[in-house]
């Protein structure tokens, strides 16, 4: 399911993939040769009453399965402007669709780009909406 | 060289008209970057209501973009001819003398077989900030491997590249990629941002994104594939404009 241009998707940048600036780098949103989508997470799925109650439902659903460090951080994007921003540079159409999976049910993918396009990465590591710090503790 | 070419272009004024800083990089230079390679294709056509020319080669090679919004007054027109270079100005790139110096660190920093080695000559070049964040990141990977991996070869490219070839720039953002690549970028408010992965096999991918000077002004950028004893204008020109700032 498409998911809606006004809503909102983050994604988590590992400590690797985060400059000295506390900004996400290109690399933190490369797709994987063989993947056909970055995976994201849609925040609105949780109904929560505001972007920031709904990035914590996100971080602590995803701290169940996955390990989220504090030196990283999530990058948020406004659906409808992360689109605009890969058709700017894309040709192919953006889309993001909702794909849940067993373990992380609000867990979507950012269709409309490549492995090659480093100039789309380089275009969403300036033009997310936030950047939300993790509060998870568990991991350094 | 084969040239297929669906639209026409019109001329340097137009283009520089368009976007003064890109539009005369990419036209001055527009010879050099066309002999780079001798299988490059061309081609220009209009996807999701932009009109798009680009130039790409085959791996080891670059591509060219140059975007706008559709005008139907202002058609982008470059004539073919004028992207066609001679090949024997690619060595006017690099001098004798500059030669000798890479190849002189080339050895040098391939020769240092352990990333601590190579980031203790980083570090001897006065260049320790470069050498702390590349700690840091080895400390990452350290406390947990699952983070990933940084290549060796990658690593010793990148140290080649900012110690001999860009002559101690400013120091860039530094990360590691999906597939364990160094990934250096730069930013100039108001111009732009040069992202470079340094691939292990003697090659680096790049792209400049350059910023919008004012809303539906065309988007330039230039990305690709270049071997890495190569570099192309637009990039000396954007590390001119970070060593002159």
């Amino acid at each position: 399911m498409e998911i809606y241009d006004g809503d909102h998707v983050s994604r988590y940048c590992s400590p690797l993939k985060v400059g000295k600036d506390d900004r996400p780098l290109p690399a933190a949103f490369d797709i994987g040769a063989s993947e056909e989508y970055l995976s994201v997470n849609w925040i609105e799925y949780f109904k929560m009453p505001s972007l920031d109650k709904g990035m914590k439902m996100v971080e602590d659903k995803l701290s169940k399965n996955y390990t989220i460090k504090e030196k990283g951080l999530f990058a948020v994007f406004n659906i409808g402007d992360a689109k605009a921003v890969i058709n700017q540079y894309s040709e192919t159409a953006a889309r993001i669709e909702h794909i849940p999976e067993p373990n992380n049910e609000s867990h979507a993918g950012i269709y409309g780009y490549t492995s090659n396009d480093l100039d789309v990465t380089t275009a969403l590591s300036r033009k997310y909406m936030r950047v939300y710090k993790p509060t998870v503790r568990s991991s350094s | 060289m084969s040239l297929q070419m669906h639209k026409n272009y019109r001329t340097e004024s137009d283009i520089t008209s368009i976007h003064p800083t890109a539009g005369d990089i990419l036209m001055r230079h527009a010879s050099t970057i066309s002999s780079l390679q001798s299988n490059e294709r061309r081609s220009a056509n209009s996807t999701q209501g932009l009109d798009q020319a680009y130039m790409t080669s085959g791996l080891i090679g670059w591509t060219l973009k140059v975007m706008r919004q559709p005008s139907e007054e202002s058609p982008f027109d470059i004539a073919a001819s004028q992207w066609q270079g001679d090949i024997s100005n690619t060595k006017q790139l690099s001098e004798m003398d500059l030669d000798k110096y890479i190849r002189y660190w080339d050895m040098r920093i391939k020769s240092a077989d352990t990333k601590s080695d190579v980031i203790g000559v980083i570090r001897s070049n006065k260049l320790d900030a470069i050498a702390d964040r590349l700690d840091y990141l080895y400390e990452i990977i350290r406390e947990d491997p699952e983070e990933g991996n940084i290549l060796l070869q990658s690593l010793q490219e990148f140290a080649i590249f900012i110690i001999a070839k860009l002559d101690h720039p400013p120091e860039p953002e530094i990360g590691v990629t999906q597939t364990g690549y160094i990934q250096a970028v730069w930013h100039i408010t108001g111009y732009g941002t040069l992202v470079m992965n340094f691939l292990p096999s003697n090659a680096i991918m790049f792209a400049i994104v350059f910023e919008e000077s004012e809303l539906n002004t065309p988007q330039f950028r230039i990305n690709g594939v270049l071997p890495s004893d190569q570099i192309i204008p637009p990039i000396k020109e954007f590390i001119r404009r970070l060593t002159t700032r």
